[in-house]
């Protein structure tokens, strides 16, 4: 790392280099990828905004595929030619500091950022020195990903039609991204400095896809918000960031790994003080009073309460302070966003105020990489794990301890994500009992121990009975499941498809070892599971001070040496890459012919774009005016039933269907004329608008359901996007129906899996051989 | 909550829930499955009987529109971004729509879909293969065809031994004239129950009332068909059966029939809805997750998410199944049945337990309320009868045990009740 300037000490760990003016010095030497080679986004990435994580994510996704180290250029000034003629209106302040652009980068799985020193010097540099020399040479790039309208060079000479060239001739990838919209607005740095100096918070968070926020170190202030019971922790702003109107906003404060609620005022405090150019951030944090000088804190702005102005008096100030503070409470409690509260080594804790519900819920997410092993022994521990404690250590007096809490549900899912599993225990019970009990904060207790205090023999290990129980009950629910012949045909097309790749790897690992695994195994693994496995905890409902304290400290007696695994989207899941195209046509005792279709070609799973997917999928079959479905209106006897899903994971759409014996090849066919009709845009006028209609409103929809909201933010923040439905809503309504049929000639089919009748695959089928369906039952 | 009542007899109710997006409007129609055989409004001394499976077939339908190739009706609801559906049950049919915008205009379609309907347009043999091919694909389920049987040892007479979807042969009888003789007696605004639930604002409840008045004139007091029920003989035709299907899961179920519920013991409103309750918790004490029952069914490996238990009432029939998936289909049957016996004969029922078992369903209640959907179809079956939603959350108070034990005893009659395996 060649560092000329001191300036960027105070950055920190993140690993950057700061490259000299002189770059193209030959002395100028060990920048760039120590091994290998690397792939770079090329940008200011102000703000590091919706648009530029879709860049950004892009990057790391198509790194990851390829073995590359994800890199960002970028300057360590705004460059002059991003001025433009009015520049005074275009710029005057950024929207973050390199600091927390740093953060934002390396929380978006960037592992290494360039910073280009830019003075005069370097503003001479050709376009094609640039790409020969810094580019390829010296940063070894063999994947460049840029913006659409992305320019470089001398007098920004150099075009993405140049870098596109350049990348052909020199065998380097160039991807370029279409700009992203969001309201009806291209989402730019630009806009969102317009709005943030508008005090529109609420836009500038959605093109974000964060609230906008400002980092520092606390510095003494004058003390007198103490002795009145209200200390502040003040930051000052660096001169060259764009801030918000002053004024008194509702915030969050994050210090160290836990955030609190909090008022901030930003300005010159006139009641005080009488120097206008003196701006400062002063924050009242609620329930927090240590002393945080020299301490850094992030401040996320929320919500814009009042403007600044100047009191009569001190004691009137404070007064309304005090009317301030409970405002931000009451407005807090009704804020229904999901924010992260605690982050302890790399355990989450998030929560989802709604004071709208009658019922919270929590859900305890446990990740880790999938294999066939592993993922068995995760996936029965969930199963060993919910039917007992020590306290209750039956699943009858488990039970029961659950009615009493006015009949709390509790249950355990397993979810497959790529190359990842994740198991999920899930509770929710009423928040407030007939009794004025509070029965959700009793359930989190039940939960906490569950996880964490099994009953154990007097050796220390699992009870060997319930393991043995729990084996019979498991192994007797899978074979249950895979009996029915729905999931056995979506299970065989996804091995088909995946073949070796762990991302075939069945949510609930092999049941070979299922079958086998001793509680003295299963011991061990339980703790190294808590010590290793990503934890997150989302809980939502009412909030109160007594419940965010208990989820945060849930885990606590939990050991960690440092192993826990840390998952960034983009490159965990890793991203799949198909095989070649097969058919595979199988029997087995059934009544009907089942075919199950698996296409690639779907964004990553990290696109912005994951709302598109939404509308093909509703055109496609996901509602009764749809297309496949027109083939089960106008063909009930050749195709009883036809449905579709994604697998975003994969990026791949699967589609199934149950078909009359005999009738595969014209369902088949069938299928293909359907697809097609979306690619050349030949389907009935209506069609895109009611399905974009319906999925807008499944959206707004989503508000209405608190679980389905967890979920919706949930999902979100595993796939990386961490948007919520006002910016879905938001992306949703650029779509157009060119996007819908340019995505849908994007799809190609690598699985066709036909699962035919036993009795009727020798007539259907003369002269090939057949093989019986692989058997996937355990043995009991 | 509010209930408008219109001169005709239908009823609106409102359920407003603020800071919600979404709306539903759900029609409930007093005529489903078991009414086969009715006195015609119009000529009272003639019997009108149709097929099995007509009130479902009327469903589909209503729902298809004109010309059926198009499926019209169904892409004009999409078009406006609702979601539309129906399901027929033993004793109703619901309509509903459930959405966010258009919402004015999702409920005017679906009024002229069930009071101006085009039935005559129907394209019949297309929806019989339909349902036809949703009553074949039945057949592929192990628990689906114990049940089928179990339905047809039970009762004699009484229609709801068939499917709510009729039989494959029943489906093939229906024609233009039944499905017009009971959109006739039955689908008359007088016996419409309408509920609206979610983010209404007082100016669409205004116009959706007039809506109604548009609909329905002031002087339209049709009355509705009479339903006549069957004579059914006290027991069962035999206590246990079998079916051989080796290419299926093996299954069992039980069911026990109760000869007291028939066409002259009139239980209706309340008094259905506290006895339904009711006769649910017991069985929750009987067979549910927290017995001996249940934990020695689960330590066998013989219970799992298909292992169901439910009590049925309606006006003139009731009935309790229990079955499941497992191994030793014949084994858990037996098990189950003599622990039933035992636990009802003995007396062994906990207060305690039943207690418990009432706080648990008024937990449930509560957190329905937090679904719009949930809110508006239970609303929607309380009004079918005469009582409303929040009357439902007291009916706890008024159930007890003893009540519930003679009402349930039944149970303990072996001629009443019998069994199906399948292996």
């Amino acid at each position: 790392m060649t560092t000329i300037n001191r300036d960027f000490d105070h950055l920190g760990d993140y690993s950057f280099d700061v490259l000299p003016c002189n770059i193209l010095n030959e002395d100028v030497k060990g920048v760039g990828p120590q091994e290998g080679f690397g792939g770079v986004a090329l940008g200011f990435f102000d703000g590091v905004h919706i648009g530029h994580k879709e860049l950004l994510r892009t990057l790391v996704y198509m790194c990851t595929l390829r073995g590359y180290e994800p890199a960002v250029f970028t300057m360590d000034r705004y460059p002059k030619f991003l001025r433009g003629e009015n520049s005074e209106s275009l710029f005057d302040g950024l929207i973050q500091d390199t600091r927390w652009k740093l953060e934002v980068l390396f929380e978006l799985g960037i592992e290494r950022t360039y910073i280009q020193q830019f003075d005069d010097a370097f503003s001479q540099v050709t376009p094609e020195d640039f790409l020969n020399k810094i580019l390829y040479d010296k940063l070894k790039a063999r994947l460049v990903v840029v913006g659409h309208d992305f320019r470089f060079g001398h007098k920004a000479a150099g075009d993405v039609a140049l870098l596109e060239k350049w990348g052909k001739e020199r065998g380097v990838e160039v991807i370029v991204i279409d700009p992203l919209f969001s309201n009806g607005e291209l989402v730019s740095s630009t806009i969102i400095r317009k709005a943030l100096k508008e005090g529109d918070l609420q836009k500038v968070t959605r093109l974000l896809g964060t609230e906008y926020s400002i980092s520092g170190p606390v510095v003494p202030g004058n003390a007198q918000g103490r002795t009145v019971g209200m200390p502040t922790a003040n930051v000052r702003i660096p001169a060259n960031l764009l801030v918000p109107p002053y004024g008194v906003y509702v915030t969050r404060t994050r210090i160290g790994g836990k955030t609190y609620n909090s008022v901030t005022n930003i300005g010159t405090r006139p009641t005080v003080n009488q120097d206008e150019s003196d701006v400062l951030m002063e924050t009242v944090i609620f329930d927090y009073d240590c002393n945080l000088y020299g301490i850094d804190i992030n401040v996320s702005f929320l919500h814009f309460l009042r403007p600044e102005r100047s009191f009569n008096s001190f004691l009137t100030l404070t007064n309304q302070m005090s009317k301030d503070m409970q405002t931000a409470r009451t407005w807090l409690d009704s804020y229904e966003q999901l924010w992260k509260i605690a982050d302890q080594e790399g355990i989450t804790t998030w929560v989802l105020p709604s004071d709208r519900f009658h019922s919270n819920v929590i859900n305890v997410c446990l990740s880790s990489p999938a294999d066939p092993c592993n993922s068995a022994a995760h996936a029965f521990l969930g199963r060993i794990l919910s039917s007992c404690t020590r306290e209750y250590p039956t699943k009858t007096a488990l039970t029961k301890r659950l009615d009493e809490l006015f009949g709390a549900e509790l249950d355990v899912s397993n979810r497959r994500e790529g190359d990842w599993q994740t198991i999920i225990f899930r509770a929710s019970t009423v928040n407030r009992g007939m009794d004025d009990s509070k029965p959700f904060h009793s359930l989190v207790d039940l939960v906490a121990q569950m996880l964490l205090d099994p009953p154990l023999e007097e050796d220390g290990f699992l009870v060997e009975e319930i393991v043995e129980r729990e084996r019979l009950n498991f192994l007797s629910d899978w074979n249950t499941y895979i009996s029915d012949y729905k999931n056995y045909v979506s299970l065989r097309t996804r091995d088909l498809l995946c073949g070796d790749q762990l991302h075939g790897t069945c949510m609930i690992g092999s049941i070979d070892c299922i079958a086998s695994l001793s509680s003295t195994e299963l011991t061990r693994i339980w703790r190294n599971w808590l010590k290793t496995a990503q934890i997150r905890v989302f809980v939502a409902g009412r909030m109160d001070t007594d419940l965010k304290n208990k989820v945060s400290n849930m885990w606590q007696e939990v050991s960690y040496n440092g192993g826990r695994i840390r998952r960034l989207a983009g490159r965990e899941p890793s991203p799949f890459l198909p095989g070649q195209p097969i058919k595979v046509i199988e029997k087995a005792p059934l009544e009907m012919s089942r075919i199950g279709l698996m296409y690639s070609g779907l964004p990553p799973y990290t696109s912005y774009r994951v709302g598109e997917i939404d509308v093909l999928s509703n055109m496609l079959a996901a509602a009764a005016h749809s297309l496949l479905n027109d083939i089960v209106r106008l063909h009930p006897e050749a195709v009883h039933n036809i449905s579709c899903r994604t697998f975003p994971f994969l990026s791949c759409l699967y589609i199934d269907a149950i078909v009359t014996p005999g009738k595969e090849d014209e369902v088949l066919r069938a299928v293909d004329r359907q697809l097609k009709k979306i690619v050349t845009g030949s389907y009935r006028e209506g069609l895109f608008t009611s399905s974009l209609e319906i999925i807008k409103n499944q959206l707004i929809s989503i508000s209405d359901e608190m679980e389905n909201m967890l979920s919706f933010r949930r999902n979100q923040i595993t796939s990386g996007r961490n948007i919520d439905i006002d910016g879905a809503l938001a992306l949703i309504r650029q779509i157009t129906p060119e996007q819908i049929h340019e995505l849908a000639s994007r799809l190609k089919r690598q699985v066709t899996y036909v699962l035919v009748p036993e009795k009727e695959a020798d007539t259907l089928y003369k002269g090939q051989i057949i093989n019986s369906a692989p058997n996937k039952k355990a043995k009991l | 909550m509010h209930t408008y009542q219109h001169i005709s007899g239908l009823s609106v109710t409102v359920i407003p829930k603020p800071r919600f997006s979404r709306k539903f409007a759900g029609v409930v129609v007093p005529y489903g499955s078991v009414h086969t055989q009715f006195r015609d409004v119009k000529h009272p001394h003639e019997i009108i009987e149709v097929p099995p499976g007509t009130a479902h077939f009327l469903e589909h339908c209503l729902f298809s529109g004109k010309t059926t190739q198009s499926g019209e009706l169904i892409r004009r609801f999409a078009a406006l971004g609702v979601e539309a559906d129906a399901y027929t049950d033993y004793g109703h049919t619901m309509f509903y729509v459930l959405g966010t915008d258009h919402f004015g205009e999702a409920c005017k379609l679906l009024l002229s879909t069930l009071i101006e309907p085009t039935i005559g347009d129907c394209d019949l043999d297309l929806q019989r293969e339909v349902v036809q091919s949703e009553l074949n694909y039945l057949q592929s389920d192990s628990q689906y065809l114990g049940y089928e049987r179990l339905m047809k040892n039970m009762f004699k007479n009484h229609s709801c031994r068939y499917n709510v979807n009729g039989t494959l042969d029943s489906i093939g009888l229906i024609t233009k004239d039944h499905l017009a003789a009971v959109h006739r007696n039955f689908y008359t605004p007088r016996g419409f129950s309408i509920v609206l639930a979610g983010g209404f604002d007082e100016p669409f409840v205004e116009s959706f009332l007039e809506l109604i008045n548009d609909f329905v004139p002031n002087n339209n007091r049709e009355p509705l068909g009479e339903y006549i029920s069957p004579v059914e003989p006290r027991g069962t035709s035999r206590f246990t059966d079998s079916i051989v299907a080796p290419h299926l899961q093996d299954s069992y179920i039980l069911g026990f029939k109760d000869p007291k519920v028939n066409g002259s013991s009139h239980i209706s409103g309340a008094n259905l809805m506290i006895r339904r309750i009711a006769g649910q918790l017991l069985l929750d004490v009987i067979v549910g997750k927290t017995t001996f029952l249940y934990e020695e069914l689960y330590n066998l490996g013989a219970v799992n998410e298909r292992f169901h238990y439910s009590y049925h009432l309606e006006n003139d029939c009731s009935y309790v199944l229990v079955g499941g998936v497992c191994q030793e289909p014949d084994r858990a049957a037996e098990v189950v049945y003599n622990r039933i016996i035992d636990t009802l004969r003995g007396g062994k029922l906990d207060e305690d337990q039943f207690q418990m078992k009432k706080r648990v369903a008024m937990g449930s209640f509560i957190r329905s309320m937090d679904n719009i959907m949930t809110v508006g179809m239970n609303a929607a079956i309380c009004r079918l009868n005469n009582i409303d939603l929040f009357d439902y959350s007291s009916a706890f108070t008024r159930i007890d045990l003893s009540d519930t034990i003679e009402h349930m005893n039944f149970m303990l009659d072996s001629e009443a009740a019998t069994r199906v395996i399948v292996n």
